[in-house]
């Protein structure tokens, strides 16, 4: 074999082997991309989960809103009175079946009566909407952490005579902020109430039996908790807010159970409420 | 003597030819290859890695929760206009889970519809009311 063909195939075995690297480190890269883009297909699988059960809170969202500011003790409730709450809840969980054959996914939900916001510090929040009645008070039976109850109230029907509770020196603070359709009748009233003790405000309506009552301090044994109840639909919406004592975070969910069922995971819980 | 020499000379300048001429023709398709795996390997390493379906309807899930939280599902264009000009819309709105469309909606400057189009779907209870959402959506042609 002479010099230059020895040369020669040195040279192309130098250039089949740099080929090959080439070749080797394509298909390693396209590998690796493959298998990110696996990932990224399991990881918005996932993604899509957390939109449906996203979107399940958000329709609940529409019932009672429930809004917790970051480094704040506020705690806001926001609770449509408009809606006729047995009638959506009776028809809820056919609309969301119908949604999951949609979506190709299997969907089951059930809230059972009444509507109730459990939070990680214990504090529930219960709308007994057949009756027109919103409580909130410890569900551990201990005295709610609450330093301070607030409700806004728009009505849409002239009141007649206001009974104030009994306010003392210190306790829970109690307000009521009313706006009325004549607004010469319209009041602000706040002050401190003995959280053991039941202090009611009695809004009489033009109606003699029509009345709606806001509650602070003893209800079902249970002290500090906070009741609002109204016997017709003069207020369209009510928004209650509650200054609890630390400002830690609290998580929320609503009293109703999720379940999702998809090719590659489930979800399986109570419907987040913030 | 003279003659021998010129036929030698002769015979040496095809052998060089055809040398020359193999050469050549052994780079061209070197080069050939190489310019060949060359642009298939970038064409693999410069591919777009996320699937463009799922960027569609990732995006098509912000665009129906945006709608949702402005409630805009009847007037959904100031929103479309807000998405990329690359993707086309179009809003279907259906009462509760009837099958008959309630009303639609296609971006500005989009086609009525697309056959590779992505489809996500929401539910709404603004005021009560039950509503199933559909958004369709593609990338522009």
């Amino acid at each position: 074999m002479g010099e230059k063909m020895k040369k020669g195939i040195v040279l192309s075995l130098v250039t089949v082997l740099l080929f090959t690297l080439l070749v080797q480190y394509a298909t390693n890269i396209q590998v690796a991309k493959s298998n990110i883009v696996s990932a990224m297909s399991r990881l918005f699988l996932a993604e899509k989960i957390g939109y449906y059960v996203d979107d399940v809170a958000s329709d609940l969202r529409n019932i009672v809103a429930v809004d917790t500011p970051a480094n704040s003790t506020t705690i806001i409730f926001v609770e449509n009175m408009t809606i006729n709450k047995t009638a959506f809840f009776s028809t809820y969980p056919s609309f969301v079946a119908n949604y999951s054959t949609r979506t190709n996914t299997n969907f089951s939900f059930n809230m059972p009566a009444p509507f109730e916001i459990i939070f990680s510090n214990g504090l529930a929040y219960q709308s007994d909407y057949s009756n027109r009645l919103i409580k909130i008070f410890n569900s551990t039976g201990a005295n709610a952490l609450v330093t301070m109850y607030k409700i806004d109230v728009r009505s849409t029907t002239t009141r007649g005579a206001v009974t104030n509770p009994t306010f003392v020196a210190s306790g829970t603070y109690m307000v009521v902020n009313y706006t009325d359709p004549v607004p010469a009748k319209s009041f602000y009233t706040a002050g401190y109430v003995d959280p053991s003790v039941t202090n009611t405000m009695t809004i009489r309506l033009p109606s003699a039996l029509m009345k709606t009552q806001i509650t602070a301090g003893l209800i079902d044994g249970k002290n500090n908790s906070f009741m609002f109840n109204q016997s017709d639909d003069s207020f369209p919406s009510v928004t209650i807010s509650v200054n609890r004592t630390t400002k830690d975070s609290v998580s929320a969910v609503y009293n109703a159970s999720l379940n999702i069922t998809t090719t590659i995971g489930n979800f399986s819980g109570l419907v987040p409420a913030n | 003597m003279q003659a021998a020499a010129a036929g030698f000379r002769g015979a040496t300048m095809t052998t060089n030819f055809r040398k020359g001429f193999v050469f050549s023709l052994d780079a061209v398709f070197a080069l050939m290859i190489g310019f060949f795996l060359v642009v298939l390997i970038a064409n693999t390493i410069l591919k777009e890695p996320v699937a463009p379906p799922i960027q569609m309807q990732r995006q098509g899930m912000d665009v129906l929760t945006v709608l949702e939280n402005l409630n805009r599902f009847y007037s959904p264009s100031s929103v479309f206009a807000e998405t990329s000009d690359s993707y086309c819309t179009r809003l279907e709105v259906y009462n509760g889970t009837s099958a008959t469309m309630d009303a639609s909606f296609v971006k500005a400057g989009c086609p009525a519809a697309n056959s590779d189009e992505s489809v996500v779907w929401r539910t709404s209870t603004a005021g009560g009311r039950f509503k199933t959402v559909k958004l369709a959506i593609w990338v522009k042609k």
